[in-house]
């Protein structure tokens, strides 16, 4: 049931590149450029910003109809952190002119960003970040000299732009001295270097800030208005976790259960019991989702997501444990420290269960979304904290 | 494997129906502080019409589907009220409906006015996955005579309408009695004083044969299963008022001079049964859906509910109390009625256990089943 309108639009838009042929002629980033230009890359954004002011629900429809026409699929992951969270945050939060520099190509992936968020002293405490920026003017251009190290960054090898928090003003309280921007990853004073994490692999970086320089012109909102422009930030991240649906056995629970019936000699009793617990939790964390996904559709997202993502880190982490035990010979071996960039799927049982570990770290801490729901679902009375207004330069570290 | 794409959401009709339900049963809990227990059917029948909610149209009732049903035992759990609905409107209604002969239409007709209250006749923990119970002997053709013994069945002390599954020449027949009279029933000093258990014993017990074999297997098959997800949404109910009371309790209670609310391993505490709260929801959502729209998931989705959220009722009840301290334990806070009947719900229509080794057998990742001729 394909929408007449949009059908319209899309093709006006392969007619427009000399119909479907001339279409599976081009690259993906041509084929990407062209979408964003005719509006149909965020079809909810501005005319000139990839959209045409659509209902945010068009996406779907407008993907489909791509799909439809022959229009080849773009690569979901190919900016993820820029398609997902940041280009959302820019948009709710930065000037015009900002935004036409950087939408497109961020769009067709031409360029990559990260988010330099966490530091070795900000993890769970977020708004406690130290990355210190100070005003200024290099050749006659206002901006910021910035010092300091963030940390468990992904992609900032490859980016060329990042997403910056910084501490402007040491003297306020934590949650209002903080300034974000957009940072040229590709200069003398940011250095990236990749973090050796429990697996052997190195997902993520370190990025080391000396004397890095920002004009004030990638200012993203306000000077100290960055925690709201955090909080935009990470919404659109949570809801990037959320909103997927996977079917029954998919991920990890599905290698588990493969692997469990292909060898009945390794069943025995208690083994059996632990691999049905792991199956019945991990459906029913599916079942949860599919709940949590119908309810956003509905327009009534709650705080479901950060409970589902405290059982998620859970279910997978038990499910990873199982998996590492069935055979108990596969529990003494390991296939690769060096982790060349395997994909997951062809990794051991031993690597899963190492990387599981992360589930109830990474993306807020478990016990970090457990307080958020106390406060705010449950409304219990608060934590014993230090007063709001200390100022940040004032606070213990 | 197939991806369930069932509507596990509430229409504006259902939450209608809630609120009408819960409004009528807050602060009505069928146990009282003196350890009696209330009217069974109070604020439904006679206010409500509940008990006829699952009967046709055509048979005087409101022929609305399972999702209702579990959301009306989802208020009733919460308030602990009406424990009847389960035991009558739900389990022995629908094996009734199961069966077309007339007598069970009739019967059906006096259950939808709120005149007669009906039990199944079938020990708490039948499930719907074992053998046909063979307890009750039946001799006869058409007009039978009971003879049996059958222990543990809830609700039979309220009942006038008695389903009882027999055996007559080897072969399974839904016999049905009518009146209390010509059955003895002995209420035992039970877990649960709000839904207690009772001995049933039938003594040339005058009946009629509602169905036979395949129909009678079917139709106790289907009962059980109904009720095994029906009671999930009663310990939704349950489950979320202890975190809504563990909360409250949290945010008032004083010691070193703080608020006890404030301390984080009580917070995470009663987080986590928020969370398992909201996954019971999500998984009996599924189970009720998938017996409305979707027979081939329905086994799965039954198990998969029964499992997850008999257990963890329990768990969450017993934080509960924990979280409250001296208090949960003392008779005077309700706490104790739900532990009780969370307990004892544990096992109705089926263990957690056997709901656990049923979706193993259905998954292949367990094929032995449990019992020597069960069924998945």
């Amino acid at each position: 049931m394909t929408d007449p309108i949009i059908a319209e639009r899309v093709n006006a838009f392969v007619a427009g590149l000399g119909g479907i042929d001339a279409v599976r002629e081009l690259s993906q980033v041509e084929i990407l450029g062209a979408r964003y230009d005719a509006g149909l890359a965020w079809v909810h954004h501005p005319e000139g910003l990839g959209g045409y002011d659509g209902d945010q629900t068009d996406q779907a429809l407008v993907e489909a109809a791509l799909i439809e026409a022959g229009v080849p699929e773009p690569d979901p992951f190919r900016n993820p952190l820029g398609t997902g969270t940041i280009i959302p945050t820019l948009l709710q939060h930065s000037p015009r002119e900002l935004c036409e520099q950087l939408f497109k190509r961020a769009w067709t992936g031409e360029e990559i960003w990260c988010q330099l968020f966490s530091e070795p002293g900000a993890g769970s405490d977020l708004a406690g970040l130290g990355c210190r920026a100070v005003p200024e003017t290099r050749n006659g251009v206002e901006g910021w000299r910035v010092n300091g190290q963030k940390v468990w960054t992904s992609y900032a090898h490859r980016a060329k732009w990042g997403l910056l928090l910084t501490r402007s003003h040491p003297e306020l309280p934590k949650n209002q001295g903080i300034t974000v921007f957009v940072i040229d990853m590709e200069q003398d004073g940011v250095d990236a270097r990749p973090l050796r994490q429990a697996t052997g692999g190195a997902e993520f970086n370190e990025v080391f800030l000396n004397d890095a320089w920002v004009p004030d012109s990638q200012r993203v909102g306000e000077v100290c208005d960055g925690w709201n422009v955090t909080r935009t930030t990470l919404m659109h991240e949570r809801m990037a976790i959320g909103g997927r649906s996977d079917g029954r056995e998919a991920g990890r629970i599905g290698v588990l259960a493969k692997r469990w019936r292909e060898n009945p000699d390794l069943h025995t009793p208690a083994m059996t019991d632990r691999v049905v617990g792991a199956w019945i939790d991990v459906e029913v964390a599916r079942i949860a989702n599919e709940r949590i996904r119908q309810l956003a559709k509905r327009g009534q997202p709650g705080l479901e997501g950060s409970g589902a993502k405290v059982v998620f880190a859970d279910v997978n982490q038990n499910a990873a444990r199982v998996l590492a035990r069935i055979d108990p010979t596969q529990t003494l071996l390991f296939d690769d420290w060096q982790d060349e960039l395997q994909s997951s799927e062809l990794r051991c049982s031993s690597f899963s269960y190492l990387r599981s570990r992360a589930n109830s770290i990474e993306g807020g801490t478990t016990e970090i979304l457990l307080s958020q729901i106390a406060d705010r679902v449950l409304k219990l009375p608060r934590e014993y904290s230090i007063a709001r207004d200390t100022p940040w330069k004032d606070i213990p570290r | 494997m197939k991806t369930p794409e069932l509507d596990l959401l509430e229409s504006a009709d259902q939450t209608e129906l809630r609120t009408t339900v819960r409004k009528a049963v807050a602060h009505r809990s069928a146990a009282d502080p003196e350890g009696g227990v209330g009217d069974p059917w109070r604020f439904t029948t006679a206010d409500l019409g509940l008990a006829g909610l699952a009967i046709a149209e055509e048979l005087d009732g409101v022929g609305l589907g399972v999702r209702e049903l579990g959301l009306v035992a989802e208020e009733l759990g919460r308030a602990l009220a009406a424990p009847a609905f389960v035991t009558s409107a739900v389990v022995a209604t629908r094996a009734l409906a199961g069966c077309a002969a007339d007598p069970a239409r009739d019967a059906l007709r006096g259950l939808a006015e709120g005149a007669r209250t009906a039990v199944l006749v079938a020990p708490g923990p039948t499930a719907a996955t074992e053998e046909y119970p063979a307890a009750v002997q039946a001799t006869g053709e058409q007009e039978l005579a009971l003879n049996g013994v059958v222990e543990v069945v809830p609700g039979a002390g309220w009942a006038d309408l008695f389903v009882v599954p027999a055996v007559l020449d080897g072969r399974p027949v839904l016999a049905l009695v009518d009146g209390a009279e010509h059955v003895g029933v002995e209420v035992e000093v039970s877990m649960d004083q709000t839904r207690p258990v009772a001995t049933v014993t039938l003594s040339d017990t005058a009946a009629v044969a509602i169905a036979r074999d395949a129909e009678a297997e079917e139709a106790l098959r289907a009962a059980l299963d109904l009720g095994a997800a029906v009671l999930c949404a009663e310990r939704v109910g349950m489950m979320e008022w202890a975190v809504a009371t563990t909360a409250e309790y949290l945010g008032q209670r004083y010691q070193f001079g703080q608020l006890i609310g404030s301390y984080q391993a009580l917070r995470h505490a009663n987080a986590r049964m928020w969370i398992d709260a909201t996954q019971a929801r999500a998984i009996t959502a599924h189970a009720l859906a998938a017996h409305d729209d979707d027979p081939a998931e329905l086994p799965m989705a039954t198990g998969l509910a029964a499992a997850y959220t008999a257990q963890r009722a329990v768990l969450t009840i017993e934080q509960a109390q924990q979280l409250h301290g001296g208090i949960g334990f003392a008779w005077e806070h309700p706490l104790h009625w739900y532990l009780k009947r969370a307990m004892a719900d544990s096992v109705l229509f089926g263990t957690d256990e056997q709901h656990r080794n049923r979706v193993g057998a259905l998954t292949d990742l367990a094929p032995a089943p449990i019992r020597a001729g069960a069924t998945i």
